[in-house]
């Protein structure tokens, strides 16, 4: 018998060799609440960017590409990345987790995401290496925990920790679209430390949370200097 | 010594040490984590080393434990390495809503002088003008009796018994003495509507009302409305705790916020505790004299309690999913809508919601709304309904208690699910013919096959009307 992380009513876990086995106490959400959730269909997404194309107007689709992405893709940033997975949909009940999660600082909840990361990981990027996006010192001071570091974590493969932020800025959660996308310095550097390690792999990047792109092309691009094969992106949540 | 003060800790070590007022009166009282105060970090350190402010750490490592909400169940701690301290920390996640709690965390209390909190200038404070009832009045001063002799109390009261008024005396009589009192409910919607009503009887008491998003914060206040939650911020403060709807959802599962309560109260000061409904335990407790207690079987009007009809609709689930609705349930609404009445139509679960909700809008020329926990419109909801814009609220148990709306008939649709316990069917007859004009109503359970629990809720009315008419 578990209890659900989030709803915390008692339910039956799958039943498993792993569960058999575990001695996890933090089994995941009920089902109840996981149907609360709103997968993105692999089949029916944007190429790129993972968006769910069923829930943007069709004049904005081209090729299985959406217009965000097609912008992207004629500007400088192109190819720098290759493409982004999301699990979920950024609905309602996912913000509420978001924020629990990462506001509030109930860092538990992120084991409810557990086996979809996994299968997510071994379907679409298999042995890429792991780098989650990072916090400023000064933002992980006031939070505590990286929630990247966390989603990371769940793929049980060593983490590389490849980027470091070196600019603290404003919540991107507090900003406009046009701000965001706003040429800016980038935050990121590349951590020189690891450079065998990611010279001409390809990487996967892990962030909570994909609005528009741009954190993690700014990401992909402090990686360039190592010269990777490939930089992916998996996401939480594909934010509209 | 004034009543209002308890004795200060340890004396202070310099007698020259002047305390910060506003550290004192945020801290008065209460227990707070540090980084809830938002003065700097040094003072509040100094006050603690001269001995005005007593520092814990949150956490117990030995056997884990939650320091504000007394928390020792394993599965609601999670560790992780904390950035801040660099360690592995625990947080407690059963009260993280009210700020999270950690190993590296600290709670702070004030240990110096008291404030002065308020000074009443009369000996009458409440201005509320109506009368009392026989019994009503019978059951406030065996309340304010039990205040004096500082025991706890339980009032038994039946839905729309006017328990709010019967209070006032007692409360009275606490401030009057400047004391400090809470009314506590486990539901926000409670704390919202008793609010006016108190500020009315009470309008030269300066009154907090606290709940997670509430402007009406001030402290200290000598009374409080307040949330059960927002309780495990206090720690020996009140001379008096009031909780109305004790058996609501969640006080009457979560053992926090039955702790919350203690712990906000003073040492051996009274808990008054309001239902309509009793849990077993509370019940057994009263029938077997352990706790004092009063009951009252009949409302304020004096009219008895409408008691309900059962009608059986068939497989309502079937029926919902094709799209139809029992002839039997319709024929009800339409004669409720002719007649011009307002209609509660209780549901078990938000997807029944959600799928009745359209069927009734087609079927009904009334205006249908509906409303649930997580409905960001709740609260326009029910106003547009109280004010006659809705005729038909479609709700889950959330609008089971504490709603008073005149001329109302109820429908419980789908009885015989398992949410609807002796509890929630008692509370939502209870809804119905609170008027002093209109005393009567209907109240019907659509089911499909009569439940224990829908028998023990007619027997448990019928019971009260009989002992009401003695």
């Amino acid at each position: 018998m578990g209890y659900c992380l989030w709803c915390h009513q008692a339910f039956q876990p799958k039943i498993g060799f792993r569960s058999f086995f575990s001695i996890d106490i933090h089994t995941g959400f009920c089902s109840i609440c996981y149907k609360q959730l709103q997968p993105i269909d692999e089949r029916e997404c944007c190429r790129i960017c993972g968006r769910h194309l069923k829930l943007i107007d069709a004049k904005y689709i081209k090729d299985d590409v959406c217009r965000d992405c097609r912008l992207w893709e004629n500007s400088e940033w192109r190819g720098l990345l290759c493409k982004n997975r999301s699990l979920y949909v950024y609905n309602d009940f996912l913000k509420e987790v978001v924020k629990a999660f990462k506001f509030q600082g109930d860092v538990a909840l992120v084991h409810g995401f557990k086996t979809d990361v996994c299968r997510f990981y071994k379907k679409h990027f298999r042995n890429a290496v792991v780098v989650p996006v990072p916090l400023s010192f000064e933002r992980l001071a006031e939070r505590g925990f990286n929630q990247s570091e966390h989603i990371a974590a769940l793929i049980e493969k060593p983490v590389c920790h490849g980027l470091i932020r070196a600019i603290h800025e404003n919540k991107q959660s507090k900003k406009g679209r046009k701000e965001r996308m706003a040429h800016r310095e980038n935050p990121f550097k590349a951590n020189q430390k690891f450079k065998e390690r990611l010279e001409g792999q390809s990487v996967l990047l892990i962030d909570d949370i994909y609005t528009t792109g741009a954190t993690i092309r700014m990401a992909a691009e402090a990686l360039r200097i190592f010269k990777p094969k490939e930089v992916n992106a998996l996401t939480l949540a594909r934010g509209a | 010594m004034p009543a209002n003060c308890t004795s200060p800790a340890a004396p202070p070590a310099k007698i020259s040490f002047l305390f910060n007022q506003d550290l004192q009166k945020i801290l008065y009282g209460r227990r707070l984590l540090l980084d809830e105060i938002p003065l700097p970090k040094d003072l509040i350190n100094e006050h603690a080393a001269h001995g005005y402010v007593k520092i814990d750490r949150a956490v117990n490592h030995r056997p884990l434990t939650c320091k504000r909400c007394s928390n020792h169940s394993l599965r609601l701690f999670y560790a992780y390495r904390c950035a801040k301290c660099g360690q592995m920390c625990y947080y407690c996640r059963r009260c993280l809503k009210l700020g999270i709690v950690k190993s590296c965390s600290s709670l702070v209390e004030w240990t110096g002088p008291a404030p002065d909190v308020w000074k009443p200038d009369s000996q009458s404070l409440c201005e509320w003008k109506g009368e009392l009832s026989e019994a009503q009045t019978i059951a406030a001063s065996a309340l304010l009796e039990s205040v004096k002799r500082q025991e706890n109390f339980l009032v038994w009261a039946v839905c729309g018994s006017g328990k709010t008024e019967l209070l006032f005396p007692a409360i009275n009589e606490v401030l009057s003495q400047n004391k400090i009192v809470a009314i506590a409910s486990p539901r926000t919607d409670v704390v919202l509507e008793l609010a006016p009503r108190i500020r009315q009887a009470f309008p030269q008491v300066p009154i907090s009302v606290l709940y997670g998003g509430s402007r009406e914060r001030r402290h200290p206040a000598p009374f409080v409305l307040s949330t059960t939650h927002q309780l495990l911020r206090y720690k020996n403060h009140f001379d008096l705790i009031i909780i109305d709807e004790v058996d609501a959802f969640p006080f009457n599962y979560d053992p926090m916020l039955a702790f919350a309560a203690r712990q906000a109260l003073k040492p051996s000061s009274p808990l008054v505790c309001l239902t309509a409904t009793p849990s077993r335990e509370l019940r057994e407790k009263y029938l077997s004299k352990s706790l004092n207690g009063i009951k009252i079987p009949v409302r304020f009007h004096g009219y008895p309690l409408p008691v309900p009809e059962s009608k059986w609709v068939g497989h309502w689930r079937k029926q919902i999913k094709k799209g139809k609705l029992s002839p039997v349930f319709l024929k009800w609404l339409n004669q409720r809508v002719e007649l011009m009445h307002p209609v509660f139509v209780f549901v078990p679960s938000v997807e029944v919601l959600y799928m009745i909700e359209p069927i009734i809008k087609q079927a009904s020329a009334a205006a249908v709304g509906g409303v649930h926990a997580n409905d960001p419109d709740r609260h326009q909801k029910v106003m547009d309904f109280r004010e006659g814009r809705l005729q038909i609220l479609v709700t889950t148990t959330i609008l089971e208690r504490g709603v008073t709306i005149p001329y109302a008939d109820a429908a419980v649709f789908g009885a015989d699910d398992d949410i609807f316990d002796e509890q929630a069917l008692v509370q939502i007859s209870g809804r119905v013919g609170r008027d002093m004009n209109h005393p009567t109503g209907s109240v019907i359970f659509f089911h499909y096959g009569v439940t224990l629990e829908m028998t023990r809720a007619v027997k448990h009315i019928l019971n009260m009307n009989k002992e009401g008419q003695l």
